[in-house]
C-alpha cells in the first residue's frame, strides 16, 4: 500500500495516515483485528503483515483437534496469547456441562475425541493426592505466597483431592488448606474421593468438604464419592460426619453434580442426610445429575421432591451396581425406574449404566416405559446395560407401555448408544421401529472379539428404521499392546464401510 | 433451481444454489430458519456472513462447488469413517487449490470453514497448518507465524515446568 495514501474508516472517522491507523490497531485484541480485516479491503491490506500473528491464537482451537498432546502443550510456550488460547480451549472442553467427561463420547467426531483424550490425559495430572500435586506446585512456584491470586495454578481449572488429612503446617507449605483460599476461584471442577477403609481418619477430608466448597465459588462441576464404592456395606464412610457439616455455601455456577456414594435405606444416618442436604441446596440450579440407584430408595426423595427440586434438569445418568445380593439391586433399580417414570423432568439426555454384571439385569418393558416418559424432549439415549431376554419377548405379544397405554413417539430422539445385545430383543426392535422415527445414529459398543457378532442387528437397524443414517460398531481391541477403540461404520448413503482407530489407552 | 444470496462482511453478494449452500452446516441452518419464518415459500433467502470477507467466502464457495457431489457428511462425520479423511481424501484438486495460498489466507479459511461448518475444508486447511508446525521447535514456529515471546520474568520457565508435569510419568 502506498504509505502516502490517506485512509478513511468506512464511514465516519476523520482521515488518518496508515501509520496512525496501524498504531491505533496495535491495541486491539485478535478477535477485534479479525473484525477489522473483514471490514474493507484497505484495512485488510493495512494488516496484511500482521495477519499470521493475530490469527494464530484464533486458529489454535481448530488445530488442537489435529495434533498430539505434546504439540498442544508446545503452543503454550510460544506467547502469552497462544498460552491463553490453549488453556481456554482445554478448559472449555473439559468444563462444558458434560456429565461424564472421562467416557468415550461416541457421537463426537474423531478430532473432537482426539482433543478429549488430550484433555483427559492432562486431567489425570491434577488428580493425585494433593500432597503429590503440592510438591509439583512447589517446584514450579518456589514461593507460592508471592504469586498473584490471578495466576491459575490448575491448567484445566480442575483438581481432585484424595484423602489428604489436614495437618499442622506453616503457611508456605502447599496444601489444600493453604492454596484454596487464594487460588480456589480458578477451580471450576472438583473431585473429592475418599479412600474407603476402616480408619475413621479417612473420613476427615469429607468433614472438611463443606469448608473447602466455600473456597471454590466458581465451581461448575462437583463430583464426590468413595474410591472403593463397590463395597456393598452402606454408610461406612459418611457415618461419622459431624452434624455441623451440612452448611453448604452458595455456588451459583454449579450445574453438574455427580454423587457416587452408596447408601442404605436408613435416612437418619449421616450419609443420606449429607447428600439430601446437598441436593436441597443445589438441586434447583442443576442441569445434569449422576447418582446411584440406591439414592432413590431414600423415602424423602419422593416424587414431589424430585419434581420440585430439579426444574432445570436436562441430563440424567443413573448408575446401578449389581452386587452378589441381587434382591437389594432389584429393589434399588425398580424403585429408581418407578420414580423416574413419574417425574416431570424434560430430559434431553438419559444414561442407564449397570456395573458389576454383563448379564441380563433390567426388564426391557420397565426400562422402555421409563424412557418413553421423556418422549417429548429426549435427544440422546445411552443404554449402557443389558436388558433381560424375557420369556414373553415375542413378536406377537401385546405392545404397550404399561397400564394399557401405548408407547408415544420419541419425536426428538436422535442418538442411541446401546449394548448391541439389546437389539436382539423383539420389544426393543419394535420400539425403535415404531416409535423412534427421528433416530439418526446408533452406536453399538462391544467387548473384545464380539465385534462381528452384531452385524446383522446393525443391518437390521439401517433397513428397518428409515431415519437412521449410520450405525457405528465400537470394539475394544489390542493394537501393538495398546487397548484401542476401533470403530466400523455402516451408512445409509452408500454401502461403504471402513475401519478406524479412535483412541489408544 | 432454488437459489440463496450469500453476502460477505464487506458487502459482496454471491448467488448460489441452495443445494450447494446446504453443504455448509451453518448455511443449511440459516436457510431452514428463513423457510420457517417466511410466508412466501418461493422467496429467495439472503444470508449475511458478517465474519467472512469476500475473498475468503469466494474460496469457500469454490471448494464447495468442487466437492458438491461428495457424499453428504453428517455434522460430526469424521475421517475415521473413511470419508472426508484429510489425507486419504485430499484430492489433487485440493492440493492445487491450497498450493498458491499465503499462510494468512489459509488461516482465514480455517476460521471461515469452522464458522460455516464445512468439515472437509476445515480438515484439509488444519492439516496444512499442522504440517508447518509438526516437528518444529518453538522458535521455528514463532518465525513461521511472525510471533514474539512476550513472557515476563519467570513466566516462560513456569510454563515449561507445567508442561513437563503434564507429560512426564
Amino acid at each position: 500500500m502506498n504509505s502516502k495514501m490517506e485512509l478513511r474508516s468506512p464511514k465516519t472517522t476523520p482521515i488518518l495516515s496508515p501509520e496512525l491507523w496501524s498504531h491505533i490497531l496495535r491495541f486491539l485484541t485478535p478477535n477485534d483485528l479479525l473484525s477489522v480485516i473483514n471490514t474493507c479491503l484497505e484495512w485488510n491490506e493495512l494488516l496484511q503483515d500482521r495477519k499470521k500473528t493475530f490469527l494464530f491464537p484464533l486458529i489454535l482451537p481448530s488445530i488442537m483437534q489435529h495434533v498430539d498432546v505434546n504439540t498442544s502443550l508446545k503452543f503454550r510456550k510460544i506467547s502469552k496469547s497462544a498460552k491463553l488460547a490453549v488453556d481456554k480451549t482445554l478448559q472449555s472442553f473439559y468444563n462444558s456441562d458434560d456429565d461424564n467427561p472421562y467416557d468415550i463420547h461416541y457421537e463426537e467426531s474423531s478430532s473432537q475425541q482426539h482433543l478429549r483424550n488430550v484433555v483427559i490425559k492432562l486431567c489425570y495430572r491434577y488428580e493425585y493426592p494433593f500432597s503429590f500435586l503440592g510438591s509439583f506446585l512447589a517446584k514450579v512456584f518456589p514461593d507460592f505466597t508471592e504469586i498473584s491470586s490471578s495466576t491459575n495454578l490448575f491448567l484445566l481449572g480442575h483438581i481432585q483431592y484424595t484423602d489428604e488429612v489436614p495437618h499442622e503446617c506453616d503457611s508456605r507449605t502447599i496444601t489444600m488448606v493453604n492454596i484454596l483460599p487464594k487460588f480456589g476461584h480458578h477451580v471450576s471442577s472438583l473431585r473429592c474421593h475418599v479412600r474407603e477403609n476402616r480408619s475413621s481418619m479417612s473420613i476427615l477430608p469429607f468433614s472438611h468438604f463443606v469448608s473447602n466448597l466455600r473456597k471454590v465459588p466458581n465451581l461448575k462441576r462437583l463430583e464426590m464419592g468413595t474410591i472403593f464404592d463397590f463395597n456393598p456395606l452402606p454408610n461406612r464412610v459418611l457415618r461419622w460426619l459431624p452434624t455441623d457439616a451440612y452448611d453448604f455455601p452458595p455456588l451459583p455456577k454449579l450445574v453438574l453434580l455427580v454423587v457416587y456414594c452408596v447408601f442404605g435405606e436408613r435416612e437418619g444416618e449421616s450419609a443420606p442426610k449429607f447428600v439430601l442436604e446437598m441436593l436441597k441446596k443445589y438441586s434447583q440450579q442443576l442441569t445434569a445429575f449422576t447418582c446411584r440407584a440406591s439414592l432413590f430408595t431414600l423415602p424423602s426423595l419422593n416424587l414431589e421432591m424430585l419434581n420440585t427440586s430439579f426444574p432445570n434438569m436436562k441430563k440424567f445418568h443413573l448408575m446401578a451396581t449389581r452386587f452378589s445380593r441381587d434382591s437389594r439391586f432389584q429393589l434399588e433399580i425398580s424403585t429408581a425406574l418407578n420414580k423416574l417414570s413419574n417425574v416431570s423432568w424434560r430430559l434431553e439426555k438419559l444414561h442407564f449404566e449397570v456395573i458389576g454384571s454383563s448379564h441380563d439385569v433390567l426388564n426391557p418393558g420397565d426400562v422402555l416405559s421409563t424412557i418413553n416418559k421423556f418422549h417429548q424432549s429426549l435427544i440422546h439415549l445411552n443404554l449402557g446395560c443389558q436388558l433381560e431376554a424375557t420369556d414373553n419377548d415375542d413378536e406377537d405379544n401385546e405392545y404397550e407401555a404399561g397400564n394399557g397405554h401405548s408407547y408415544r413417539e420419541m419425536s426428538k430422539l436422535k442418538i442411541l448408544i446401546t449394548n448391541p445385545r439389546n437389539l436382539k430383543l423383539n420389544l426393543v426392535k419394535r420400539f425403535l421401529q415404531e416409535n423412534c422415527h427421528s433416530l439418526k445414529e446408533i452406536h453399538l459398543p462391544s467387548n473384545m472379539g464380539e465385534f462381528m457378532m452384531f452385524r446383522e442387528e446393525g443391518r437390521w437397524a439401517l433397513e428397518k428404521i428409515r431415519s437412521v443414517e449410520k450405525v457405528v460398531f465400537w470394539n475394544k481391541t489390542y493394537i501393538r499392546d495398546k487397548l484401542t477403540n476401533v470403530k466400523y461404520t455402516i451408512c445409509r448413503t452408500d454401502t461403504k464401510t471402513s475401519d478406524g482407530v479412535v483412541d489408544s489407552t | 433451481m432454488a437459489l440463496v444470496r450469500v453476502i460477505s462482511s464487506d458487502g459482496a453478494a454471491f448467488l448460489v444454489s441452495q443445494r450447494l449452500a446446504k453443504r455448509s452446516g451453518k448455511l443449511k441452518t440459516e436457510i431452514e430458519t428463513f423457510r420457517k419464518s417466511s410466508d412466501n415459500s418461493e422467496a429467495q433467502p439472503e444470508i449475511r456472513i458478517v465474519t467472512i470477507r469476500a475473498e475468503i467466502l469466494r474460496l469457500v464457495l469454490q471448494w464447495l462447488q468442487q466437492h458438491q457431489n461428495d457424499p453428504v457428511l453428517p455434522a460430526n462425520q469424521n475421517e475415521q469413517d473413511g470419508r472426508g479423511d484429510a489425507e486419504m481424501g485430499q484430492s489433487q484438486w485440493d492440493r492445487d487449490f491450497l498450493a498458491p495460498m499465503d499462510l494468512g489466507i489459509v488461516m482465514e479459511l480455517i476460521l471461515a470453514a469452522n464458522h460455516l461448518e464445512v468439515k472437509g475444508l476445515l480438515d484439509i486447511t488444519c492439516k496444512l497448518v499442522e504440517s508447518k508446525i509438526t516437528g518444529r521447535t518453538v522458535d521455528e514456529i514463532r518465525t513461521a507465524f511472525k510471533l514474539k515471546s512476550d513472557f515476563k520474568g519467570n513466566e516462560e520457565e513456569q510454563t515449561r515446568l507445567e508442561n513437563r508435569w503434564c507429560v512426564e510419568n
